[in-house]
């Protein structure tokens, strides 16, 4: 570099100088203004990194600063004096485009699978790793509050709810996960056909569902589905999973001003709907192992499904990435394999 | 070649300068964000820096740029505290038991007596990171006023049913100008709350409008069609209406939502700059409403349909058309200020204020 123009402050006013800098014969910044000259030696100057097209910053130990423009020949001596290695090649990579599309590339794999494959599988690792008792406080009052505002009492006969009780009693007296199952029957006019599981082991079935079975082998199926989700802590999995893309989002996202922070997060919600997919896939999973190791047609299954389904009306018009079922058509395809 | 230096005291107008561009932001952007996500967030420290750098080096007035000098180890100390103090907030907030309750209720009042902290220390770190030739900003505010001004007033909004707000924002903007300072030299905003007033009016009226309608069509129609014995979900043509219904008021309420936000920045930020002064010099702010707002609500729609992806083109496009706005007045020449010997602050107190989304920018 044979000279450099800048501007100096320094650092005491505002004021602005126009200077030159040289390197002197024995290795000294020299910078020279019209009515002054300075040295430094290079070890006394602090050059920040490079980003975008700037106005370089050099410091120097007395407090001065000079803000550089020409960045060739500036470039030329930083590289000279082997000053700022990093942050040149961080430069480099970020003035590139093909290296640019590059790192969008592989920003956008990594996100995919860290979001649509690692944080299920850490939410998995974690869950199991937590104590049943923790599923219990999950779902302590929600049996209670389902009862004050959606379920009565059952309708059916005594004697029926026993000999169901029976039966699940003989498919949960030998899992011993830590959770305390339980069956319960509830009548409720808007639900309809219907069954769920509170994380605890608390499996709740609706009279409509016990009345549109056929034979008891398909409550079995459908209680052997409802077992799935809480042999694998599907609720609590369900809350990390959230909690952690929560999280990813925020952090990632945290460059943008809030409220399109909203916005961004806008295709989480469909994920949500996808990871609850997968947890209905891994329920059918259960019961169908459930059946075939019960030597039970697995057509037990897919037509209670298929009823319910009739019952509801067609629900296959909501799109897929929306809804958190997978399709009952696709369900019981699955199960006629 | 000489300065430009005024021997009479006559009026120039200095315009700010912005050189940024979204294709250059756009590659140090994404470049970023995969360090980031690479190194598990510990490079987002250095990345916020490069951020402001990048903003404040391409900002220029009268040919001199800006300067941020924020230390991201500072910074990342910062956001790892930050980030135990959310993972003890979520995990307080997920308690069931009253226990829970106890301890969440613990945590607010303890923010509450914190925010007004983080706001200053916020405020100071930004304001002495930030340099023009050389020189230093400083913040002088202290916690005991910003407690009054932020806690003190603010308890006030809900029992004048939020009719004090704009007087509430007129305060905040006052405390947080007059305490700034250029190396010596320290701002001050004229008083004007009833403009600020004025700017709030249209958000009320509109507001109320354009939000509580959308809210109460949410909350009529299933209840309209439960009493009416029509549940949804029994013919595929009422789900589909109640969905789609559900559907428009919720753009709407998001979009009304961002106009007034976007309205609001223009006004504020015309009502800031036009009665800020220091020394011989004040500003001279030109953002329109309606500019302000489709600019949002056209970003909103360019960041959802790209999945984030083209957030730097957006955030440039607003950074420029805002300090295309923005010119000082001066009667003097930009030479003569002082710089002041002040302890550097350190990032604690901003970085535990982003985890939580605070924006207190002017």
């Amino acid at each position: 570099m044979s000279s450099v123009n800048a501007f100096f402050y320094d650092g005491q006013t505002s004021n602005r100088h126009h200077v030159r800098l040289e390197l002197s014969f024995d290795n000294q910044l020299l910078v020279t203004g019209s009515d002054f000259e300075r040295m430094y030696a290079l070890s006394d100057i602090k050059v920040l990194p490079r980003i975008g097209n700037i106005p370089r910053s050099l410091y120097l130990s007395d407090g001065g600063k000079c803000e550089i423009t020409e960045h060739e020949a500036f470039d030329q001596f930083l590289a000279k004096h082997k000053i700022g290695e990093f942050s040149r090649k961080l430069h480099r990579v970020e003035s590139k485009f093909y290296y640019a599309l590059g790192a969008l590339i592989l920003t956008i794999v990594i996100g995919w699978v860290a979001i649509n494959d690692g944080v299920p599988a850490l939410a998995k690792e974690v869950a199991f790793n937590i104590s049943p008792e923790a599923d219990k406080k999950l779902g302590e009052e929600a049996l209670e509050t389902l009862d004050k505002y959606i379920f009565s009492e059952s309708d059916l006969p005594e004697d029926r709810q026993k000999q169901l009780k029976t039966g699940f009693t003989s498919m949960t007296k030998d899992l011993k996960d830590g959770h305390d199952y339980q069956l319960e029957f509830r009548s409720s006019e808007n639900i309809g056909p219907n069954a769920f599981a509170l994380p605890s082991g608390i499996i709740v079935l609706t009279d409509d569902l016990v009345e549109l079975a056929e034979n008891d082998e398909e409550i079995m199926a459908v209680i052997a589905h409802e077992i799935g989700h809480v042999v694998n802590r599907h609720t609590l999995r369900h809350v990390l999973q959230n909690t952690v893309t929560g999280l990813v989002v925020a952090v990632s996202t945290g460059d943008i001003f809030s409220a399109s922070a909203t916005a961004a997060a806008l295709p989480t919600i469909a994920l949500h709907a996808k990871y609850s997919r997968n947890f209905e896939r891994e329920a059918d999973l259960y019961a169908l192992e459930y059946l075939k190791r019960k030597n039970i047609s697995l057509k037990r299954f897919s037509s209670i499904l298929q009823r319910m389904q009739d019952w509801y009306g067609d629900n296959d018009k909501i799109p897929t990435f929306i809804s958190s079922h997978p399709p009952t058509l696709e369900r019981v395809q699955a199960f006629e394999k | 070649m000489t300065e430009e230096t005024l021997q009479q005291p006559t009026f120039q107008t200095i315009p700010i300068q912005f050189k940024g561009n979204a294709t250059e932001y756009f590659k140090i952007w994404i470049v970023n964000l995969f360090l980031s996500i690479l190194t598990l967030g510990i490079f987002s420290a250095w990345a916020k820096v490069r951020r402001k750098r990048y903003f404040y080096g391409n900002t220029f007035l009268d040919n001199s740029s800006f300067e941020y000098l924020g230390d991201p180890i500072a910074i990342l100390k910062g956001r790892l505290i930050a980030f135990v103090l959310f993972a003890i907030y979520a995990a307080a907030s997920s308690l069931d038991s009253w226990m829970g309750l106890i301890f969440f209720l613990c945590f607010m009042v303890l923010f509450i007596f914190a925010f007004p902290w983080l706001i200053v220390r916020s405020l100071a770190f930004n304001a002495v990171n930030s340099s023009y030739r050389n020189i230093r900003f400083h913040f002088h505010g202290k916690y005991k006023e910003a407690f009054k001004t932020i806690i003190g007033w603010g308890v006030l909004i809900p029992f004048t049913l939020g009719l004090i707000y704009p007087f509430y924002i007129a305060k905040q903007k006052k405390f947080i100008v007059d305490h700034h300072a250029y190396g010596l030299e320290r701002f001050h905003l004229k008083e004007n709350i009833g403009g600020f007033y004025k700017a709030y009016l249209p958000v009320i009226i509109l507001g109320a409008l354009f939000i509580i309608v959308p809210i109460l069509l949410a909350v009529a129609i299933p209840a309209y069609m439960a009493l009416s014995g029509k549940l949804p979900g029994n013919q595929a043509v009422d789900q589909g209406f109640f969905f789609l219904i559900f559907v428009v008021s919720l753009v709407s309420f998001y979009t009304v939502l961002i106009a007034l936000y976007a309205y609001l920045q223009a006004r504020i930020t015309n009502l800031v700059f036009n009665n800020a002064e220091f020394a011989n010099n004040h500003f001279k702010s030109t953002l329109r409403a309606r500019t302000m707002i489709w600019l949002y609500l056209s970003n909103i729609v360019a960041i959802i349909c790209s999945f984030g992806l083209l957030t730097p083109w957006a955030t440039i496009r607003v950074t420029r058309y805002r300090l295309q706005n923005l010119v000082l007045v001066t009667s003097s020449t930009l030479d003569s200020f002082v710089t002041d010997t002040q302890k550097r602050v350190n990032a604690m107190g901003e970085e535990i204020g982003e985890m939580f989304d605070f924006d207190i920018a002017l």
